[in-house]
């Protein structure tokens, strides 16, 4: 999981919407470096602290929600999270680490929106079942290939293959995340793979063919 | 080995989690039969693609909506109910205060039940501690730390149970004001029914509070129980606030 670049330095103005509570200071820019004090200084209304936190988790929310949703619409499920992040924050009380506890509500509401989204075509269940496209000279990269091919996987099965294979995570982790048992975690994403090897099956041939006759000359 | 065991076993395999005969016996497999293994190096392929892919970055204006939106969610809360900010305030202290409470009530009981077990000479002094700390919690303005003076752990133990007692008590308080003002609508069977609902929790409330009195002299006991029923009274009482006539 890497760490999202935190540039802060440029939000010091002073917020009349913190907490006013003269005898804490306000947390100093190394002091934020920790979730734990980034956390309290976000639930004083600390304006400094929040940007930091949205630093902090802006990719990875935003790369999760997009993965789940589509890009059309992950701009407003991300701000959604963010929202619902800054106002849930009273309410974590650190049983996991803030990062599961921050992915398991951009999950839950990436989720949730594909769930509410109308379907144009059928079911993802049919979506997953249409061909990949055919090969040829103008096509896109195999990892383009792959974003595509993503959406065409149902909803369940993204959320753990993005989790896994894309964010890093292990199973435990992601069973924590999506309130699941470690082995549902482990064959959904034995189904998921599946799926991907059948909708770039023909891209991942002519890759293969292509090594192959390279080796050969 | 068939090919419909690798199969099943591929991601397994690949995510290196078979034991070392399978993995063997899988390999074997992998060695005769190339639409087995072209399987098997699609789904490693596939994972590497997967996790070379590029972070994104979301566009330059995502902060500045997330800020409005919470400034308008904001101004909004400022514009809800006082119902509504009871409310939540109920519910609040039910998610942050039910286990941590737990905890520390079975901590303070304990430390209850080592002063007045010191006995003799000790045994009055501890008693009057006790009553000092209480008073002192009670006596407190809201955003005071009355256990910050205390000197040791049991009197800080002693003191954050008097603190969350009246965290409880004074939530109770608030509610039963606003619900006695809820129920000038209500009809006499609503207001009855309401009444024998509480009086029951009263009384429960009394009882543990009576068996608590006791049980803290001899063995350390938790005061869980008694949060329990405080909560189902701010329960009835939040519902009572915001729905209306039970």
């Amino acid at each position: 999981m890497d760490d999202d670049s935190v540039d802060i330095a440029a939000s010091k103005k002073p917020s009349a919407l913190a907490v006013v509570r003269p005898a804490r200071r306000a947390a100093s820019a190394s002091d934020l470096a920790d979730d734990a004090v980034l956390v309290e200084a976000c639930r004083r209304g600390e304006r400094r602290a929040m940007e930091a936190l949205y630093h902090r988790y802006k990719r990875r929310v935003f790369g999760l929600v997009t993965r789940i949703v589509g890009p059309g619409e992950s701009e407003e499920v991300a701000q959604e999270v963010f929202v619902r992040i800054f106002r849930g924050l009273g309410r974590f009380r650190g049983d996991s680490q803030l990062s599961t506890w921050i992915y398991r509500l951009a999950v839950n509401a990436a989720l949730s929106h594909v769930t509410r989204r109308p379907r144009h075509e059928g079911d993802d269940e049919a979506l997953a079942k249409l061909p990949a496209p055919e090969v040829s000279d103008s096509d896109p990269s195999l990892s383009q290939r792959l974003e595509r091919a993503l959406a065409h996987l149902p909803a369940g099965y993204r959320a753990v293959l993005v989790l896994h294979d894309i964010h890093g995570m292990n199973h435990e982790e992601v069973a924590e995340i999506l309130g699941c048992q470690v082995g549902t975690s482990k064959s959904q994403l034995h189904k998921a793979r599946a799926r991907m090897r059948d909708l770039l099956g023909p891209a991942l041939a002519a890759e293969r063919a292509a090594e192959r006759g390279g080796e050969r000359k | 080995m068939r090919c419909r065991d690798i199969h099943e076993l591929v991601t397994a395999y690949v995510e290196g989690e078979l034991d070392e005969r399978r993995s063997s016996a899988l390999r074997g497999h992998l060695r005769v039969c190339t639409v087995c293994a072209e399987m098997v190096e699609d789904e490693v392929r596939v994972r590497e693609l997967a996790g070379a892919l590029e972070p994104l970055d979301p566009p330059a204006e995502l902060w500045s909506a997330i800020d409005a939106r919470l400034a308008d969610a904001e101004i909004a809360d400022a514009r809800r109910s006082r119902v509504w900010l009871w409310w939540q305030r109920a519910l609040d202290g039910a998610r942050r205060y039910r286990i941590p409470l737990g905890v520390a009530g079975a901590a303070a009981a304990a430390a209850l039940a080592l002063l007045v077990a010191r006995g003799g000479d000790e045994r009055p002094a501890g008693e009057s501690r006790v009553a000092e700390l209480a008073t002192a919690v009670k006596s407190s303005a809201p955003g005071d730390d009355p256990c910050g003076a205390v000197a040791t752990h049991d009197e800080q133990t002693l003191c954050q149970m008097h603190q969350e007692d009246r965290r409880y008590l004074d939530a109770i308080a608030e509610l039963t004001q606003l619900v006695a003002e809820e129920r000038t609508a209500w009809s006499a069977a609503d207001a009855s029914r309401f009444d024998a609902a509480l009086a029951e929790l009263d009384r429960a409330a009394g009882d543990e509070l009576k068996r608590l009195a006791v049980a803290a002299a001899a063995a350390p006991s938790s005061r869980d129980p008694l949060y329990s029923i405080y909560q189902q009274k701010i329960d009835l009482l939040s519902r009572a606030a915001v729905g209306g006539a039970p």
